[in-house]
């Protein structure tokens, strides 16, 4: 109680400090074209809670509550430039916080005209639903799908269905009759989200609040939502042990399942710039607020290998949340993203109140979940240098399932040749140890060597000395000696096969 | 006679037909109303607290600092839960009701916070301090499941199914002569239910009258259960379930939450919400049980069968238990004129384990048909080849007849679908590009039950019906299903059809479970129509006016909203005419459908086949699963839309038993390690390929007025087995031990 008297105080004393600018004591979203404000208590639940609670809207399902399923699977929109740009997010695992100045649109808004959209009607044509509590995820997420069909027309594919539902389960129809319900929804038929819910109108009235940052407490939880980096590191400077809600995809699931409770949060969802991306002098810069979503779709051309290692990283609800370096600060031995930045001598860039300073991936980590990370400082950018046309670079993710599951083990490779002769490679392994490895032995006894299949035997030996799993539910210690031996061979035997395919 | 369905096929519009969901607009907009949603006055919340032992006694709670919690307003605990004082024992599961202190399973209910909100109750229910006497428990079957050390079947319901079973002929000597032999240990994991909708109850006293809305299979189950919970009468008990979102066996049962969330109620003289966590869904409301089977079989050189035994062990609690018949359709798949099967259990320190989707046939499937396999390669035979010079004309258990079979016909049809001519039988044979490929089949049979059931129609002055019975639609269809009955036999378009389910004050039906609700349901439904209909007819030939005055009854058939004689297709008149001119406020039809003698003359069953192909990626062997097809026969099917989706489902089910479902136990604690979506994995869209089910036509006219054998189950069964086939044809690697992962196949 003493506690929460105390940083009561210092939350006005701040705001007072930050006096020039105005502040809201309130989250400001719109629920289906309708704006709510949202103080106190409510504001710190999660969306899914707040629909179903407070909005009376039960539509939204809550099954797992830890973004695996995709039953409260809402539509975020997100104002970008003169339009809103609606992503499918998981309800659950998303605080009202988060969503201040966007639109959310749910299962109850829509329909159109009163009547069910081109989805809802092929769901129910091809019997999409049978228990229906996945069903109002299901429809949403595909209803994000057909929105991005309503200019061309065209019909979706069986792919792009199985792709938006990737993150939605479904334990009574196997599937078939929902892909179905997809490849026969009628793309004439479809409405886009714009015409459903005029933009104008909801930016017009979203750009009235834009200029006041939030800042909402409710007993002794503290929120803000600044809207540059300058106040953000002033607010976290001033707040040790502020914790960053970015997308929530992690910290969210330690809320809902382990009690975590963090009393000073903020998010940087307001900070315009931050969520950029963009190539300069072969450097990938990846802003410290771009989702996974952006990074996929930046990487696609020109990082393939890690893009497939996007496309296996998680749902589209969760990689339209998540963002590059909430994975990097959340610090799992098993991120999927963290060997490659190992691999590509990638830097992050951490701005705090003395400057920015520049750490390297592989340094980053100084024991389990510990990081070379003052208490002031934001990772405010990803510098990653992108392959060279000369290397080879591979990615693996081992996991029990191959879709939507977290990951047993992983490995980054990257190697230089000259025809038969290996000049350098450079490996991290994740899944090993309580940090993200790279492997200097094996990387030493490489260099130099002929590329043979023996050298990559002998260097997966030297590999599983380097490492040291254990076991847990996702696969025993042993079996992960023997991925961490066998990978390298896989890695020489996907060489070969592709240099041969080439000479063809 | 009015409409009846099975004779006459030309009239029915709706049964046989790939009719739309009567419900499916109210899902496909979230409008569907689950236990949770129903909006109730005056509401609190209730939060559950539960062991974080697997065994030992609680010795204390410290709820102070929970209680200090704004808007908490009662916790209850076993130091302080009001005594339950039933004068019999109550029927349904043994459910541990904070009546003692002892632990006697991981998440064990052990107390519950009520509170204003839900989010107070479960911040309270985190701030309980349970100290505990903590003994270490026994959880592994593996230490206790030995062919010497059995633990006997004690229950009643073990008795039964064991006596049920199964000896014949000499199995010793026949298995001892026998040319080729298989002899091999199974063994299927503990499995979770994970229907989508979380176990939910709301609880609301009047007095001595309580109602819960309530996610259940089984509304007059529950019923029944509570009220011996709390000594009142049944009819001071209703129940109200009218959506459940999925179930798969897990809510057939009436679980300690829901009494809990009564007793909660009671207390605090408010309804009482509350809500299971999908964590605390891993312990108190039931799981397929870990099984261990081993099974024998000798062939002669033919390939006939001469000896198979079957011996099933499975684990249950020590406060209850459960068989897991895995060997219970074993002695009717083959015919073999020497056989012994057993069913045993080994107690454990864990929760009771339930009915999961074909309770023991999909587990003993995965053994049998397994082995069946393997004798196949041991014989050199096709594996359709051996399974057909196995077929028994007639039920080898109990010498009846079928009442009806297409097993042989599934193996065709399927064979033929699948191009299971092309398979090179040797094991990594068969390639896919860089892939090894494997193709592999198996049978399935499930038996055909059906239950007594009740329905009543209320044909009204405007010409529609509502027809209404207790029972569920869990998502299979039932609201569907009955409609369409109940429109083809009055005579009516669908539209015109309300349907009413899931509420105990509605007339008795079964249980959603079995496979049975179609035929006891429908049957009633079918029966109450006819009984509506019969008084309506009485009427028109009474009435001068009516063009069917003197008409005879038999001659009489309902279609197009009226009654019109069967000779002459202009001859008679609207319903809503015959209801006017005699000034009736309605017409209602009551019925009871019930089982003859007819499993007294037939053997019932449904069949299929199932084919899988795998491909397995050369370097990581993570197994894929690229193509299944299922041929099955399973009577009159009533509606091809939601019976190919139920078979999609559980063919669904057995892709997720197979290759990656299993609740792990940690050994040492007793705890479930993988109490999620996260780390217990159901298959995803992208696990499961276009798959294919193909119905034969099956005309059953023993089973039950509508012909329907019923399909929920069947679905899973054998699937396992299929792919675990396909794995060993593409590998040459038998994995005996579910789920098949890739560590297992490297």
């Amino acid at each position: 109680m003493l506690l929460g008297c105390w940083q009561r105080y210092h939350i006005y004393a701040f705001a007072r400090w930050l006096n020039f600018k105005p502040m809201r004591d309130y989250i400001v979203l719109y629920i289906n074209g309708k704006e709510c404000r949202v103080a106190g208590a409510d504001a710190f639940l999660p969306l899914s809670s707040y629909l179903r609670y407070v909005q009376s809207a039960t539509g939204t399902k809550v099954v797992c509550e830890e973004g695996d399923c995709g039953a409260c699977t809402v539509l975020s929109g997100a104002v970008s430039g003169d339009e809103i740009a609606y992503r499918p997010i998981n309800a659950c695992i998303q605080n009202v916080y988060q969503l201040d100045l966007r639109h959310v649109i749910t299962i109850e808004g829509l329909k159109v005209d009163g009547e069910l959209n081109c989805v809802q009607k092929s769901m129910v044509q091809n019997q999409g639903a049978q228990c229906g509590f996945c069903t109002p995820g299901i429809v949403v997420a595909m209803c994000s799908l057909f929105d991005k069909k309503c200019e061309s027309k065209t019909p979706a594919t069986e792919e792009e269905i199985r792709d938006a539902l990737t993150g939605n389960l479904c334990r009574c129809t196997g599937y078939e009759p929902i892909i179905r319900a997809g490849l026969e929804t009628n793309t004439e038929e479809a409405i886009a989200l714009r015409a459903l819910y005029p933009s104008r109108q909801i930016i017009e009235s979203i750009g009235k609040h834009k200029g006041d940052a939030p800042l909402v407490q409710y007993e002794e939880r503290i929120f803000f939502g600044p809207q540059s980096i300058s106040e953000a590191v002033e607010f976290k400077a001033k707040h040790a042990g502020t914790t960053i809600i970015q997308g929530g995809t992690d910290v969210c699931v330690q809320m809902n399942k382990r009690g975590f409770d963090p009393k000073v949060i903020m998010s940087l969802n307001n900070v315009s710039g931050l969520n950029e991306l963009n190539v300069e002098d072969g450097i990938l810069r990846v802003g410290g607020r771009a989702t996974l979503a952006q990074l996929e779709e930046k990487v696609t051309q020109l990082i393939p290998e890690f893009a497939d290692i996007l496309w296996v990283f998680g749902s589209p609800q969760i990689k339209n949340a998540g963002t590059l370096a909430g994975n990097i600060v959340n610090a799992s031995p098993i991120a999927d993203t963290i060997p490659f930045l190992y691999v590509m001598d990638a830097e992050f860039e951490l701005t705090g109140s003395k400057g920015v300073r520049k750490v390297k991936a592989d340094s980053f980590y100084k024991g389990y979940k510990k990081l070379d990370l003052q208490s002031d400082e934001i990772v405010t950018q990803v510098n990653i240098p992108l392959p060279k046309k000369s290397s080879t670079l591979k990615l693996y993710k081992v996991s029990k399932r191959k879709n939507l599951d977290i990951s047993t083990f992983t490995a980054a490779v990257v190697m230089e040749r000259e025809n038969d002769q290996i000049r350098s490679a450079r490996i991290a392994y994740g899944g090993v140890a309580e940090v993200v490895l790279r492997l200097p032995k094996t990387e030493e006894f490489l260099a130099g060597k002929k590329f043979t299949e023996e050298t990559f035997v002998a260097a997966g030996k030297i590999a599983r000395g380097e490492i040291r799993p254990i076991s847990d539910v996702r696969g025993e210690a042993d079996f992960r000696l023997i991925l961490a031996e066998t990978i390298l061979e896989k890695f020489f035997h996907e060489c070969n096969e592709e240099q041969a395919a080439w000479a063809r | 006679m009015a409409g009846k369905i099975g004779e006459s096929e030309q009239s029915a519009k709706y049964v046989g037909k790939a009719v739309n969901r009567v419900d499916g607009h109210s899902k496909v907009t979230g409008a569907a109303t689950y236990a949770a949603e129903h909006k109730i006055d005056d509401l609190v919340y209730a939060a559950l607290i539960q062991s974080t032992i697997a065994k030992g006694t609680i010795t204390k709670m410290d709820t102070s600092e929970a209680e200090r919690l704004p808007g908490v307003k009662v916790i209850i605990t076993p130091f302080n839960a009001p005594r339950l004082s039933s004068k019999s024992t109550p029927s349904g599961r043994s459910l541990l009701l904070l009546q003692d202190k002892q632990v006697q399973h991981d998440r064990q209910n052990i107390g519950l916070v009520i509170a204003d909100t839900w989010e107070s109750a479960s911040h309270a229910a985190s701030l309980v301090k349970v100290s505990y006497k903590q003994t270490e428990p026994q959880v592994e079957i593996e230490k206790h499941a030995t062919y010497e050390k059995l633990k006997s079947t004690t229950s009643e319901i073990g008795k039964q199914i064991s006596a049920a079973g199964h000896k014949r002929g000499d199995f010793s000597q026949a298995f001892a002569s026998g040319a080729h032999k298989v002899d091999q240990i199974y063994s299927t994991p503990m499995e979770s239910h994970n229907p989508m909708e979380p176990f939910a109850v709301i609880a609301s006293w009047e007095g001595e009258h309580l109602t819960l809305y309530d996610t259940t299979q089984a509304v007059f189950a529950t019923r029944k259960t509570v009220a011996e919970h709390f000594d009142i009468p049944e009819s001071h008990v209703r129940i109200i379930s009218p959506f459940v979102g999925g179930g798969f066996g897990s809510k057939l049962s009436t679980w300690s939450h829901v009494i809990l969330a009564a007793m909660a109620a009671r207390k605090v003289n408010l309804p009482v919400k509350l809500v299971l966590s999908r964590a605390q869904m891993y312990g108190p409301v039931g799981f397929r049980p870990k099984t261990i089977q081993r099974i024998l079989l000798a062939a002669d050189k033919n390939g006939k069968l001469t000896a198979i035994r079957h011996d099933n062990i499975n684990e249950t609690s020590h406060f209850e238990d459960y068989v897991e018949a895995s060997t219970h359709t074993t002695s009717r798949m083959y015919a073999c004129p020497n056989l012994i099967t057993s069913q045993n259990q080994v107690a454990l320190d864990i929760g009771t384990p339930t009915w999961m989707r074909a309770p023991g046939e999909a587990p003993g499937s995965f053994a049998l048909e397994s082995a069946m396999d393997e004798l196949a390669y041991e014989l050199g035979l096709d594996p359709i080849e051996l399974r057909v010079r196995n077929y028994p004309e007639k039920d080898p258990e109990s010498g009846l007849p079928w009442s009806s079979n297409s097993l042989r016909e599934c193996y065709k049809v399927g064979a033929e679908k699948f191009g299971w001519h092309k398979r090179n039988p040797e094991p990594k044979s068969m390639r896919a590009g860089k892939d090894l490929l494997g193709w592999g089949m198996a049978a399935a049979t499930y038996p055909t039950y059906r239950m007594a059931a009740n329905a009543q129609v209320t044909i009204l002055p405007s010409g529609e019906a509502l027809v209404q019975a207790g029972s569920q639609d869990i998502g299979t269809g039932t609201y569907t299903i009955m409609s369409q009955v109940a429109a083809d036999t009055l005579g009516l378009p669908i539209e015109k059809i309300k349907f009413e389910l899931g509420d105990s004050t509605l007339p008795r039906t079964p249980l959603s479970g079995g496979s049975m609700t179609a035929a006891s349901v429908g049957s009633a439904v079918q029966l109450a129509c006819q009984t509506a209909l019969n008084s309506l007819i009485k009427t028109a030939i009474a009435d001068q006016v009516s063009p069917l005055y003197q008409a005879k009854a038999e001659s009489i058939v309902a279609r197009d909203e009226g009654l019109y004689l069967s000779s002459d297709s202009k001859k008679g008149e609207r319903l809503t005419d015959i209801i006017k001119r005699n000034k009736l406020k309605q017409v209602v039809g009551k019925a009871e459908s019930k089982p003859g003698n007819e499993d007294e003359k037939y053997s019932m069953h449904s069949y299929g086949a199932i084919f899988a192909e795998v491909k397995i990626d050369s370097d990581l062997v993570r197994p894929k699963l690229t193509r299944m097809v299922g041929a099955y026969g399973a009577g009159k099917i009533l509606n091809l839309k939601t019976a190919r989706n139920q078979m999609f489902g559980g063919m669904t089910f057995g892709i997720g038993m197979a290759l990656m479902e299993h609740t792990l136990i940690d050994p040492k604690l007793g705890r479930i390690m993988n109490a999620d979506l996260a780390e217990y994995h159901l298959p995803v869209n992208l696990d499961v390929p276009n798959l294919d089910v193909i119905f034969i036509d099956e005309h059953d006219p023993h089973i039950n007025p509508l012909g329907a054998k019923g399909i929920g189950e069947i679905s899973i069964t054998g699937v396992a087995a299929a792919i675990a086939n396909a794995v060993y044809h593409a590998t040459g690697k038998r994995i005996r031990d579910l789920p098949i992962t890739i560590d297992k196949i490297m």
